[in-house]
């Protein structure tokens, strides 16, 4: 436990939101100030920013102040001054967010090949899903303080532990739909509380049905046909966002449209709103959580 | 552009009279201060009609006038000195560290601003006069401490709040203690701020009068506003000695201006918070 140490003996860096650089030291002197308080002969600082400034990109910089640098080199000078001490624990928080977007995914590339080449635990604060997604080999979900679920990138965004880290993970989020579950002569069905009638069947091995309170599929899992074949749920095309690679539907489900989904299409299908549609949700891609939003079956997932 | 060179002749004409009005007192105090002794009455036009140095020979050799000097420096320098050490450290502890009752604290340095110097100067007289410290330098130190500290510490702490905690804490993690933190980090940024605060405790030592009247008796102890009053009789009065003695009073504050400006410049934080 580190904390009843002071910041110093603690062994850990960190790289501050705002960089937090000091505006009347040089490059060369902020990113070599830690080793300055550790008692380090001034050549052999020398030898280590210039090290550290190569390793970020910094070379040409030393000489500078903070104010002429631009903010991604202000975000390179701050990683400097944390790597240079070999901490065991980085800490960043929310070290991108000052940037512009494509500056943003730059440093996340350098920051990942940085951590590949230090081998040290890295914490990224971050309110970027996007970023947590590419980033991570872990990832913590908090809520207000409060551990929602820890693990991997692929674990957090196909088995959400609860509705808040489905809706939370993923752009567009997952859909989650009220409903209640029940074991019919055809199979488990889930039955959603604005359209009842839109049965929409569960895995054969769906276990707790009666807790079950709310159902979640995740966009680009949904299935949209055309008019034909055996699909399940009939529906209209009510909106369309087309953002190049990909196409999101909103699609009103039913005879009343009281249930909409959001679908994801790669394959160029041409859609227009008001087009007839079928979905078909494929029964292993489903995820069924109880009453108080907490995920019920794995196994449906 | 005719219009924009007419408006500039204006302006250029309407700064030279604003100039002039805001520095004939100083001329006039330099012409008197150049009349020879006794002639100050009779000067007919706005120039000089003989110019002289033998006031200002007079000041230094006949009068303790490079003594008075020589008070008020020092009196001025420590006492600004130690309210600028005093203020911010005051300043950066109200400014950093959460305590019980810090707001009252410095609600009650700021009242002690409200009282004009005239309603405690009896008081701190009284009070000196107890603690055996009337008619000495450490007395007029000490009560023009009272006069520059509380705002010392006011401008201080508005100084240090200017200044991120972001980068004490990042200092912090760089290997400082609390005080190597702000000896490092904090302090150097609040220089230009710190200068300010001691221009202004100078001045304000530099140009007290009361304190220096009620407090020193001994004529070698004065400082030079008082010597300067000196030279003001009960049936006439030195103009021309007691202009050149004004002059000369001018110049050290003008000098210490001078080299604390420098100090004083903007966007010394640039750069280092987004």
């Amino acid at each position: 436990m580190v904390s009843h140490l002071p910041p110093k003996d603690r062994d850990v860096a960190m790289v501050f939101q705002n960089y937090a650089l000091y505006p009347h030291m040089s490059v060369a002197d902020n990113i070599g100030f830690p080793l300055k308080m550790a008692g380090i002969a001034p050549a052999e600082r020398r030898t280590k920013v210039a090290e550290v400034a190569g390793l970020l990109g910094l070379d040409g910089l030393l000489d500078r102040h903070p104010r002429q640098l631009s903010g991604g080199q202000r975000q390179r000078v701050a990683m400097g001054r944390a790597i240079i001490r070999q901490p065991s624990v980085f800490l960043f928080d929310e070290p991108l967010s000052n940037l512009d977007a494509a500056l943003r995914v730059q440093m996340r590339r350098e920051i990942k090949l940085l951590h590949h080449r230090l081998g040290a635990t890295m914490i990224f604060v971050t309110h970027d899903q996007v970023e947590a997604m590419t980033m991570a080999d872990r990832i913590v979900v908090l809520r207000n303080g409060r551990v929602e679920q820890v693990g991997t990138p692929d674990e957090i965004y196909r088995r959400p532990g609860n509705t808040f880290v489905a809706g939370f993970i993923g752009a567009p989020p997952m859909n989650v739909i009220e409903g209640t579950a029940a074991l019919l002569q055809q199979g488990a069905v889930f039955m959603p509380t604005a359209d009842p009638k839109l049965a929409i069947d569960l895995p054969a091995g769906a276990r707790k049905l009666p807790e079950a309170a709310f159902l979640g599929i995740r966009p680009e899992d949904c299935v949209v046909q055309g008019k034909a074949r055996t699909a399940e749920l009939e529906g209209r095309v009510r909106f369309i966002e087309r953002s190049g690679p990909e196409t999101q539907l909103t699609i009103a489900l039913g005879a009343t449209g009281g249930l909409s989904l959001i679908t994801v299409n790669w394959d160029g299908q041409r859609h227009a709103i008001g087009d007839p549609v079928r979905l078909r949700l494929p029964a292993d891609r489903l995820c069924l959580f109880d009453r108080d939003g907490n995920l019920l079956s794995e196994s449906a997932c | 552009m005719a219009h924009s060179l007419g408006s500039q002749i204006l302006r250029t004409a309407a700064l030279a009279v604003l100039g002039m009005i805001v520095l004939f007192p100083v001329y006039w105090m330099a012409v008197i201060a150049l009349t020879p002794t006794g002639f100050s009455r009779s000067l007919a036009g706005i120039f000089p009609q003989r110019i002289t140095f033998e006031n200002f020979a007079m000041l230094f050799s006949e009068r303790p006038m490079l003594r008075w000097i020589g008070n008020s420096i020092f009196v001025a320098a420590a006492s600004s000195f130690l309210s600028l050490a005093f203020g911010a450290s005051c300043g950066y502890a109200l400014s950093r560290i959460r305590f019980r009752g810090s707001g009252l604290v410095l609600i009650l340095v700021l009242a002690t601003q409200m009282m004009p110097a005239t309603s405690i100067v009896v008081p701190l007289y009284i009070l000196f006069r107890d603690f055996g410290l009337l008619d000495t330098m450490q007395g007029m130190v000490l009560g023009h401490i009272s006069l520059v500290a509380p705002l010392a510490i006011w401008m201080s702490k508005g100084f240090f709040d200017s200044i991120p905690a972001d980068l004490e804490g990042a200092a912090r993690i760089d290997g400082c203690s609390r005080l190597s933190a702000y000896w490092h980090v904090t302090l150097p940024l609040a220089l230009p701020g710190l200068a300010a605060i001691f221009i202004y405790g100078f001045v304000t030592s530099w140009h007290d009068f009361l304190f220096a009247k009620t407090l020193i008796n001994s004529q070698s102890l004065w400082t030079a506003a008082t010597g300067i009053s000196s030279f003001r009789g009960e049936y006439f009065t030195l103009h021309e000695l007691q202009m050149a003695a004004a002059l000369v009073f001018a110049l050290p504050v003008i000098v210490v201006f001078l080299i604390m400006q420098r100090r004083i410049v903007s966007g010394a934080l640039a750069g280092s918070v987004r």
